[in-house]
């Protein structure tokens, strides 16, 4: 009796040690593969939540890389060189959503990278500043472009540039953007390792659309829920995109408003693409590109489109969307996709300065 | 309901521990029943009439044989058990695909026939042939009927095994829901330990190859020879690691519950012929084939022309029973004429050779065979192989996840072949099965694909 109490006790003791152990080995290997959490601050310059400045903030889901997060959270901007507000150095302001801040990239490869040296390429000095972040429109690129440019310590900026992966992101109703800081998961971010609180998160979260788990004891089948499938007729179709288009325009003219710096768009759609096996080369919809591109002119602001690059990248075998760690054609967009994105700016920008130059000399 | 998901642990759980409250059989063969159906209504509440008429025919069937008197009588009730499970087996199964074949034959003459709407019923494919493995077993004698309707729609709706196997036959499972198990904690550990192990094969190995097989075997043409030669091998995995895992899981749960099913797997890969191929793949479906088809069609004693016919024959309708489409016809037919060479060259020297050979051309032939089973169409198939033939350009693609998978895939076969095999059932007394349970579970909660994978099997 006594003896396989001991053994039990034993028994007992081995599986507590080798628990700790196991938890260990794997807190210690989680880094390879588990994306880190950060706590957000508000920054007064931007008005804007951004990722704590000087951490580094780790992606493994797609792509390999560690941002550091540089001043006024700029994602991989660790610097600003010394020289940035001399006479002959240019600022940009890089605005964006995800595709934009480049997290799943090295910062060397993020946009802001590529653009700064294909300037530098064409003996230009030129300071990106990244000021896109992960799931904004135009409504906080709008405002955060009003606080940073009155803000002190923030060079005067030269240019907005926007990358454009969806035009939907300046569809959006115009509203001031409010944004609150969850503290339960800034706490988490801050004192807990990433493996625990990405463990919590999906134990607790549905994979696939992030919100809290909802379980069904019902007996099945399920319900299909949402809308019946209604054709739409084509009047319906034109007045719709009419309301697109208006809503684009709106927001357009609010940008216009609220800068007198000068404004580009980088036209650079989601395609090609690979979807079920079958590669989507671009925007089924050309019509509306061309028409967004029409009142982006109206309104002053000048649109690169680098859809065709892009395409035939693709076509000579090198995908500017994907990692191996992803999938190719889908998801965000890889160095390659970046830098061919900044040379195409770049060229572009250069060619169209050279012109106004000329048409310039020409006008004295 | 998906042994996966979070509702299945925690209905589990309450079974679980509802059923060792209970003390005399009928009250625990009860739970479980309802448990079992509802874990089916789970699904769709209106195939259970299905899974009860099947029940009621073959309890039905299988006393009546054995109460007849004359053999025609025996083979009136038997006709009666084959045909609502074949019938309904054909139904549900084959009938949209017999509809398509016609429809793409009398085409070219003008006739149009349509399809028509029909749902298959999950695990239809697997509880069919555990019906009529029963009833054939009582007309032959070698079984018992069972007197309890609760024992033997138990029997048949047994949650674990209900919707994807493992085969279980009525001698080996009715015997024990004639008694109350005894409760066992090393044989509760033990279940655990093959329930985690299944989740393992299931969510990290066999998920994370199948995000990287699907997307390539959706264009096969778009991705390099590379690319694709490294689908196939991680399509072999998957499928292996998804149907093995299931049957862990299934063999672990009903461990936990007292009750032990046959093994499914027995490391197929590592197998130096396709004759052995198929005595470590899908054990209990080869087992039923052999008994219930090669067997009774003459197996090998009808000389070796006939002997290579029953063989193409068995393994062509094995094939057909994995899916309705002509794919699956040509996987069946691809084994078959590949056990019948064998058979024909078992003597001379080919299979004689080094062992390495016999295990790589084995492994090609199982490949190409997967090929076959993974396609959609020939279509496909002509795809595929021109990629691994090299002939076209495409996308490099090297999944790092894939990787590591493919290599844990290795490591197991690697442990299990060396010495250290027995380290791998994790006895509870030692310090180093704490730790990989430990590290098992966390990385089934770390590394779990986002998102909700069915088991392959379950289309089946």
């Amino acid at each position: 009796m006594q003896q396989s109490r001991l053994i039990s006790r034993k028994i007992v003791a081995r599986w507590i040690c080798g628990s700790i152990v196991g938890t260990l080995l794997v807190l210690l290997t989680s880094p390879l593969f588990v994306r880190s959490y950060l706590p957000r601050e508000v920054d007064s310059h931007r008005d804007a939540i951004v990722l704590q400045v000087g951490a580094g903030y780790r992606w493994r889901s797609e792509g390999y890389a560690t941002t550091i997060i540089g001043r006024w959270g700029m994602p991989g901007k660790s610097y600003l060189p010394a020289n940035h507000a001399s006479e002959n150095s240019r600022v940009i302001a890089l605005w964006g959503d995800s595709q934009a801040e480049g997290v799943c990239v090295d910062d060397r490869e993020k946009l802001f990278a590529c653009l700064e040296r294909a300037y530098a390429k064409a003996d230009e000095q030129v300071t990106v500043l990244p000021f896109a972040r992960s799931g904004d429109d135009c409504n906080d690129w709008i405002h955060q472009i009003k606080t940073v440019e009155s803000a002190q310590g923030i060079p005067e900026i030269d240019m907005h540039l926007f990358l454009v992966s969806e035009w939907e992101d300046w569809s959006v109703a115009a509203k001031t953007p409010s944004e609150v800081i969850d503290p339960r998961l800034n706490w988490a971010s801050a004192n807990l390792p990433a493996a625990f609180v990405q463990a919590a998160r999906n134990v607790l979260t549905d994979g696939q659309t992030d919100n809290f788990r909802k379980l069904r004891f019902s007996v099945g089948p399920i319900a299909k829920s949402g809308k019946p499938n209604t054709v739409v007729g084509q009047d319906s179709l034109a007045s719709q995109e009419a309301e697109f288009q208006q809503a684009v325009a709106k927001q357009f003219e609010r940008l216009c408003k609220a800068t007198d710096v000068p404004c580009v768009m980088i036209d650079a759609p989601l395609f090609p693409t690979i979807t079920n096996g079958i590669v989507v080369w671009g925007p089924t919809d050309e019509r509306r590109s061309s028409a967004i591109h029409r009142l982006a002119e109206r309104n002053g602001l000048t649109v690169i489109n680098v859809n065709n690059s892009l395409q035939k990248a693709a076509m000579n075998g090198r995908w500017p969307r994907g990692f191996h760690n992803g999938r190719f054609g889908e998801g965000h967009y890889n160095g390659f996709g970046n830098e061919l994105i900044a040379n195409q700016v770049v060229e572009v920008l250069t060619q169209k300065s050279e012109a106004d130059q000329q048409t310039g000399r020409r006008g004295d | 309901m998906q042994f996966t998901i979070t509702e299945f642990f925690i209905f589990f759980a309450v079974v679980l521990v509802a059923v060792w409250q209970l003390r005399t059989r009928l009250q625990r063969n009860v739970l479980l029943l309802v448990a079992s159906y509802y874990f089916y209504a789970y699904w769709d509440y209106r195939f259970c009439g299905l899974l009860l008429l099947s029940t009621i025919v073959d309890f039905v069937a299988g006393r009546q044989i054995e109460l007849a008197t004359s053999q025609q009588q025996r083979r009136r009730w038997l006709a009666l058990s084959l045909c609502v499970n074949l019938g309904s087996l054909g139904f549900f199964k084959y009938c949209n695909f017999f509809i398509e074949s016609a429809q793409a034959l009398l085409a070219p003459i003008g006739f149009d026939v349509s399809t028509l709407e029909i749902v298959l019923p999950v695990g239809i494919s697997f509880y069919t042939f555990q019906t009529l493995s029963y009833t054939i077993d009582i007309y032959r004698g070698k079984l018992r009927a069972s007197d309890s309707l609760v024992d033997f729609a138990l029997y048949v709706a047994f949650f674990p095994q209900l919707v994807a196997g493992p085969i279980v036959r009525a001698a080996e499972l009715l015997p024990q829901l004639a008694v109350v198990p005894a409760w066992s904690s090393r044989r509760a550990y033990g279940g655990f330990q093959t329930v985690l192990r299944g989740l393992v094969k299931k969510v990290l190995i066999a998920d994370r190859l199948g995000e990287f097989v699907d997307v390539v075997f959706a264009g096969p043409d778009l991705y390099s020879g590379a690319t694709v030669w490294l689908a196939v091998i991680a399509y072999a995995g998957q499928i292996y690691y998804d149907f093995s895992g299931y049957s862990d899981i299934a063999i672990g749960l009903a461990k936990l519950l007292g009750y032990r099913f046959p093994k499914n797997f027995r490391h197929p890969y590592l197998a130096l012929s396709p004759a052995q191929f198929w005595r470590r793949w899908h054990m209990t479906l080869s087992r039923w084939l052999r008994d219930y088809l090669y067997i009774p069609l003459g197996g090998n004693r009808m000389g070796e022309r006939r002997t290579s016919l029953n063989l193409l024959a068995t393994m062509t309708l094995g094939g057909l029973w994995h899916g309705a489409a002509w794919t699956f016809v040509l996987w069946g037919v691809w084994h078959g004429m590949v056990l019948c060479v064998e058979r024909s060259f078992a003597s001379h020297t080919p299979w004689r050779v080094w062992r390495s050979i016999r295990w790589a051309s084995t492994m090609g032939i199982v490949m190409f065979g997967w090929i076959l089973f993974r396609c959609d169409s020939l279509k496909q198939v002509a795809e595929v192989l021109g990629q691994l033939a090299f002939l076209h350009t495409g996308i490099l693609w090297l999944p790092p996840l894939a990787l590591v998978a493919m290599a844990l895939m290795l490591a197991e076969y690697a442990v299990w072949m060396s010495r250290y095999r027995l380290m791998m059932r994790l006895p509870a007394d030692r310090f180093y099965s704490a730790v990989a349970t430990t590290v098992m579970i966390w990385c089934l909660i770390l590394y779990a694909p986002r998102g909700f994978t069915p088991f392959v099997y379950f289309q089946f």
